[in-house]
């Protein structure tokens, strides 16, 4: 449990920080209030509809390649503390856990699912 | 030592959890529910570390909060004015399934509370310890479930491969032959 | 430091799997649906690496390893079918998406 102390520690003084920064900055700068300031700045223009937009579906594709190989990361890392202990057997078994995630990512690739158009 | 001191801990990770769950299943607009469910995923890992769990803080974090959360926004982007917060998000069965979920949680606790419970005398081992005997459990006793997770994962990103795109007929595979290469378009 | 006795993290786990329960249950939105489904995962995952805790023994925490794998594939393929449903009937709404074949 000790081991989380700093941890905690980091948590604790990051989030205090941005607030005592912003609790300062308060005391130090002028008001001026203006509902000009208040509209959205988008590069000048006039932002014109809603922040709803249809979002490219390639988003979602790159995203579940990452949740695949991410649960493949979580598998690797028990396995890289207690491979040596088995040999050449938990290598060819990570081999072929690998090799068939892989072919899942030669599939992404043959249908243009990592393309960006 | 006062029970309430040394509890602290977990009671702060499981306020935080089950708050930000509930926040998840009140609040009307859908995006706010999906990011309510980063303080949710952030305090089931502290309980995990509360269980000496190390190893699976890290994988709560990466697993849940990296991927998962991120998948389920995208989704929300991608399905554009799904549902706008003012029409009623609740279907019209509330009071059953009050009824039902406050029966399944009082059989819950009536077994939670029916059990006798002794103090566990396990020892908990130190964390790199524990991640290599969960790295042995995969390679050894649990290999088949270790290979057949990887077919599974294979064939939810097969499948979600297809359902995103099959907007579009599938592209020929482009296979490049030697006999088309050099003499199909001369110049 | 006397430790939190194991059957606290259990009920704390009843009660989020009970409120995932409720989500999943009364909304509308799959999306939602699919949040709330991943709170009863959590609430699972919880109560197993507490059992496993409790006991001294390895298999609870195998079984959240693999019910995270699980979890992860659930996620992509189902967010996937609403995807596709979105853009094929342009709703969401569970209690408009009464079609197996359309």
């Amino acid at each position: 449990m000790q081991s989380y102390v700093p941890f905690v520690m980091f948590t604790a003084i990051g989030f205090a920080f941005i607030f005592v920064t912003l609790l300062m900055a308060r005391f130090v700068r002028p008001s001026a209030p203006n509902p000009n300031k208040q509209e959205t700045y988008e590069c000048g223009p006039v932002p014109v509809g809603d922040a709803w937009n249809q979002f490219n579906i390639h988003y979602y594709l790159f995203a579940l390649l990452f949740v695949v190989f991410d649960v493949e990361a979580a598998f690797l890392y028990p396995w890289a503390m207690a491979f040596r202990m088995f040999g050449l057997y938990a290598v060819v078994e990570m081999i072929i856990f690998v090799a068939l995630l892989g072919v899942g990512l030669v599939y992404a690739w043959r249908r243009e699912a990592l393309e960006w158009e | 030592m006062n029970s309430i001191d040394s509890h602290l801990p977990f009671l702060i990770m499981s306020a935080l959890t089950l708050g930000s769950a509930l926040v998840v299943v009140r609040v009307r607009n859908i995006v706010h529910a999906g990011f309510w469910l980063l303080p949710c995923f952030l305090g089931v890992a502290g309980l995990y570390a509360l269980l000496q769990a190390h190893f699976f803080v890290v994988v709560q974090v990466l697993i849940y909060v990296g991927a998962i959360l991120v998948l389920m926004l995208f989704a929300l982007m991608l399905t554009q004015d799904v549902m706008n917060p003012n029409k009623p998000q609740t279907n019209r069965m509330s009071l059953p399934i009050g009824v039902f979920c406050i029966v399944f949680a009082a059989g819950v606790a009536a077994i939670l509370t029916g059990h006798q419970w002794v103090n566990s005398n396990a020892v908990i081992l130190p964390a790199n310890v524990q991640t290599r005997q969960l790295g042995q459990a995969l390679i050894g006793e649990y290999a088949l479930p270790f290979e057949i997770a990887s077919v599974l994962l294979l064939a939810a990103l097969v499948g979600a491969i297809v359902l995103a795109k099959s907007e579009k007929e599938p592209a020929p595979l482009p296979l490049p032959t030697l006999a088309a290469l050099p003499d199909s378009k001369p110049e | 430091m006397p430790a939190v006795p194991t059957s606290y993290y259990l009920g704390l786990s009843g009660v989020l799997f009970t409120i995932g329960m409720i989500g999943v249950l009364i909304k509308r939105n799959p999306i939602v649906i699919f949040m709330c489904i991943e709170l009863m995962l959590n609430a699972v995952n919880l109560s197993f690496i507490a059992s496993g805790r409790h006991f001294g023994h390895m298999a609870g925490q195998m079984m959240v390893i693999f019910v995270m794998a699980i979890a992860a594939a659930e996620v992509a393929i189902g967010l996937g079918i609403i995807v596709a449903i979105f853009r094929t009937k342009e709703t969401i709404n569970i209690d408009e998406i009464n079609l197996l074949k359309y």
